[in-house]
């Protein structure tokens, strides 16, 4: 058996409960903007390195908010989140809020999954630093309840041996497969 | 976007912090700014060390090179940076396979012929009938592709077709300086020989370097055989491209007089392009590639170099029982 990897610079918390989810935060969110790159992700056919797209968020994701302690955590090498230093709050930075329903199960994600370990009571906050706009993402009953069809769903979407066929939406023009897709 | 680099003067490549510097015979230096390359091609002699080599890794560039003569010698192929195991194992699964090994390569074959008839249809249109006993000589051969059961029988139909094809040329360009003959390779025999060479040899390194930016493996080709030591999925992709981008390119520079009998030398080694030639012929194919066309699946204009990596993302698609690959079309 290997061994799990050593925590890093104190950033990298391991656990060692039975039970296990598979998926990324990534993987949750491209549920909610498209089964066909949910599918293409989970089977590593990456296409976001090249895109100016992503390398604009993450950029933003770094000036956005120089004052703000944050601190980033991967978490059983899986799912990587920012908390507020101050209040504990786990927090999501997009560029847009046009992927805001996809950003919010991914929050939602995060804390169910760290609810599962233990962790109750957290709190998420979405942020839009262009829109100067942000929102608490609150774990209810309710919001479990999606939370956990949306991994059996993911489960159920990238289980077959080919992608789900194409379909046209208007996130295809910006998306890094565009050209996959589409060509 | 990023450019490729030609390198043709022989001097010193290594990395200065984040850039590469060139430092030719004299002593002067020129200096490139790693973000802005695409891939690098190396015509002249080059010293390097392994720290360059790492930098060129980190940064994701492929290095080429070339001999004396201009001809292709082997890459630096530097680890992939995108990898999908399972795109991987589904191309092998389609080279072991043997039908579905040979359903590629027949497309790869059709593909070929088809561009090679959309090169002769326009010189047919623009007077030379006589190229209308070649379309049909073209597609009885066409027909044959689909009964062969082996790709060593489909690389003959291959070279049947493109003799034929190359029977062509000398009525396309009608240059005394430039009469083809028949098709030599290893060493060119004459001077529309050399270009032919040249041009491929170029279309290679180009669908490499572009197969470096998807999922595919290069080692594993389904017309050219796999020998574990070459790569051969871009010899594949090539065919397809080569009437449209090579051939077509090398009409224009004899027609248009860019290239002239003094562009070339002979020697023991057959004849080749001199310097001058070959930069003659590598700016007309930068131009070349950076042109763009109308893509109607897309709806808007790519250029003839996306073409090519819209192809293979179109055999990743195959490979993942998507969307059955049909090669690129020229519609003219
Ligand atoms: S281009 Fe459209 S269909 Fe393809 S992955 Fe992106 S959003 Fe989905």
């Amino acid at each position: 058996m290997e061994q799990q990897k050593e925590p890093q610079q104190g950033n990298e918390i391991e656990f060692y409960n039975e039970e296990q989810f598979l998926y990324t935060g990534t993987q949750v969110y491209y549920y909610v903007i498209c089964h066909r790159k949910l599918w293409l992700y989970s089977h590593r056919v990456e296409l976001e390195k090249s895109s100016d797209k992503v390398a604009l968020g993450a950029l933003l994701h770094e000036t956005s908010y120089p004052r703000l302690k944050k601190r980033e955590m991967l978490i059983d090498s899986l799912i990587k989140i920012d908390v507020l230093e101050e209040s504990g709050k786990i927090l999501e930075v997009k560029y847009s809020s046009k992927m805001i329903e996809a950003s919010r199960l991914q929050v939602l994600y995060y804390l169910y999954y760290l609810k599962r370990k233990g962790f109750d009571g957290l709190v998420g906050e979405l942020r839009f630093p262009r829109q100067k706009r942000k929102e608490d993402v609150i774990l209810t009953e309710e919001k479990e309840g999606e939370v956990k069809a949306a991994l059996q769903n993911i489960a159920q979407l990238i289980e077959p041996p080919s992608p789900p066929i194409v379909e046209w939406s208007g996130i295809c023009r910006p998306c890094a497969y565009a050209e996959f897709c589409w060509g | 976007m990023r450019k490729p680099i030609y390198i043709f003067s022989s001097g010193t490549l290594e990395r200065q912090q984040n850039t590469l510097v060139f430092k030719d015979g004299d002593g002067k230096k020129r200096y490139m700014p790693v973000e802005t390359i695409a891939d690098i091609h190396v015509f002249g002699e080059l010293d390097f060390n392994k720290r360059l080599l790492e930098f060129l890794t980190q940064n994701e560039i492929t290095l080429h090179f070339f001999n004396h003569y201009g001809y292709y010698i082997g890459s630096f192929y530097p680890r992939e940076y995108y990898n999908s195991g399972y795109l991987i194992l589904k191309q092998a699964e389609y080279y072991l396979d043997i039908l579905k090994r040979m359903d590629l390569a027949k497309k790869f074959v059709y593909g070929a012929i088809n561009n090679m008839n959309k090169v002769l249809e326009y010189y047919i249109r623009r007077g030379a009938e006589e190229l209308s006993t070649t379309l049909e000589e073209l597609s009885h051969i066409s027909s044959a592709v689909e009964t062969q059961d082996s790709p060593e029988a489909l690389m003959a139909i291959e070279g049947n077709a493109r003799e034929i094809y190359y029977s062509a040329f000398d009525i396309i360009t009608d240059s005394e300086d430039f009469s083809f003959a028949k098709r030599t390779r290893r060493p060119p025999q004459n001077r529309l020989n050399a270009l032919i060479s040249f041009g491929n040899s170029l279309l290679y390194v180009t669908v490499l370097s572009e197969i470096y930016r998807t999922h595919l493996d290069p080692r594993i080709g389904f017309l050219h055989s796999t020998n574990f030591r070459r790569f051969s999925l871009n010899l594949d992709v090539a065919e397809v491209f080569k009437p449209i981008f090579v051939d077509r390119l090398i009409f224009s520079l004899i027609n248009k007089n860019q290239l002239k009998a003094k562009d070339f030398s002979t020697g023991v080694e057959g004849v080749f392009l001199s310097e001058s030639g070959r930069q003659t012929f590598i700016e007309e194919w930068e131009n070349k590639l950076k042109t763009t066309i109308d893509y109607p699946p897309l709806k808007r204009k790519v250029s003839y170099r996306s073409l090519i990596r819209l192809d293979l993302y179109k055999i990743e698609k195959h490979l993942l029982g998507d969307k059955p690959y049909e090669p690129y079309a020229s519609r003219w």
